[in-house]
């Protein structure tokens, strides 16, 4: 974990991007309302709402800039930017307290 | 032959010497004993259980009192497992649960061909409904309530869940009753076998219920899991089945359940498979009756 950027920080902004960590290996049990997530690395399971799961889905592909997300989101859940940026902010931060997503300079 | 075919003596011989060897669900144990409390109890609970020839047993028990000063001195006994201890000793008292719980150990440490969760599970007309609840809920009371009233006793305690073919697979043995649930399965049961009670355990007054001879005799007739239901005994509450989030279902079972983490991806994709085919409820309750009555109206999750 020691090449990865400091964790903790809440900078989306700035041009950083938001990734999976390296080495995540996700499998996918998606529901109506939310989505159970099993870490094959962590061996942890998770469950996320429709919002988190589209963000952590998205950010297996490639990682993105919150803003980048943010407009996704805004496109396809036809949300006010307003809400749908603090919604996003608010899953992207519990997305890295579960370990499964971090800031990256790249 | 099953283990009644030994007087309580002869067992007592064969227990203190060679061991006995019978079947219980999938498993094989070997039990040595030479505790007149732990001959007692096999040989009330366990005596339509199918003795066994093979050489080989899943699990070799021996219970026994311990050396020294425990020996005479507020005697206690002792689990071993293959030879080995895994747990501190317990009041002599105590030992027919130990050997209980101890079993309940051994399969829920050891059998990995299954996804093991906590729960009891009862059965009727080839579907299943897996009652995983926390301690103090009425899980064993319902239970027991459901097999004194034509449901079939898969287990008490764990949930045995196939990963070759996620059917769930009994393992019919006493039902554990705890505290008050003794006298009210006394009461309502009074066709039932239910064994003497254990006071002071780390669960308090215990008592054990034999499994119906019918859940015993079709031990190898696996089932669908069709209901996943949480009961909640509520002191006066009417009966309520309120339908349950299937992901937060399948998070709780996870979480209590013995050996998901060690399966990985198999345990997952069981957990969820299983999930998929149930329907979830949460079930309040306070009368047995109207339990048996809404069990007995539970909807199949499929045609």
């Amino acid at each position: 974990m020691s090449t990865l950027n400091d964790p903790l920080s809440t900078d989306g902004g700035l041009g950083r991007r938001w990734s999976i960590l390296p080495g995540t290996d996700l499998l996918w049990h998606p529901g109506d309302d939310t989505s159970l997530v099993y870490d094959l690395l962590s061996g942890d399971t998770h469950l996320l709402d429709n919002l988190s799961a589209m963000l952590l889905d998205t950010l297996s592909s490639q990682p993105l800039s919150e803003a980048e997300l943010l407009a996704a989101v805004v496109d396809d859940w036809s949300l006010d930017s307003q809400g749908a940026a603090e919604a996003v902010s608010q899953r992207l931060h519990n997305l890295r307290q579960l370990d499964l997503i971090y800031l990256t300079d790249s | 032959m099953n283990i009644a075919t030994y007087s309580r003596e002869r067992l007592g011989q064969y227990m203190a010497t060679d061991g006995v060897r019978f079947r219980t669900g999938p498993f094989v144990v070997d039990l040595r004993s030479t505790l007149p409390a732990v001959v007692e109890g096999i040989h009330q609970m366990y005596g339509e259980y199918p003795l066994i020839e093979s050489d080989h047993a899943d699990f070799y028990l021996h219970l026994k009192q311990p050396a020294g000063i425990r020996h005479w001195w507020r005697p206690q006994v002792c689990f071993a497992l293959d030879g080995h201890e895994p747990f501190k000793p317990l009041p002599l008292s105590q030992a027919f649960p130990m050997f209980e719980w101890a079993l309940n150990w051994c399969v829920a440490s050891h059998m990995h061909c299954y996804l093991i969760i906590h729960a009891a599970v009862v059965e009727r007309d080839g579907c299943v409904a897996v009652l995983p609840a926390p301690p103090g809920s009425g899980k064993s009371t319902l239970c027991a309530g459901l097999i004194s009233r034509g449901w079939r006793l898969f287990s008490d305690e764990l949930a045995l869940i196939s990963l070759k073919d996620r059917r769930v697979i009994p393992l019919p043995r006493p039902v554990g009753l705890k505290n008050n649930s003794i006298d009210i399965m006394r009461a309502y049961a009074p066709q039932a076998v239910i064994g003497p009670n254990y006071t002071d355990t780390r669960k308090g007054t215990v008592a054990h219920m034999k499994a119906p001879t019918t859940s015993i005799r079709r031990a190898d007739e696996s089932g669908r899991a069709a209901w996943i239901v949480f009961p909640k005994y509520t002191a006066g509450a009417e009966a309520r089945l309120t339908p349950r989030d299937p992901g937060q279902t399948a998070l709780y079972l996870a979480q209590n359940a013995f050996n998901y983490s060690v399966l990985g991806r198999a345990g997952f994709e069981t957990l969820t498979a299983v999930v998929d085919g149930c329907r979830c409820y949460d079930f309040e309750y306070s009368q047995l009756d109207d339990a048996i009555e809404i069990f007995a109206a539970l909807e199949l999750p499929y045609a």
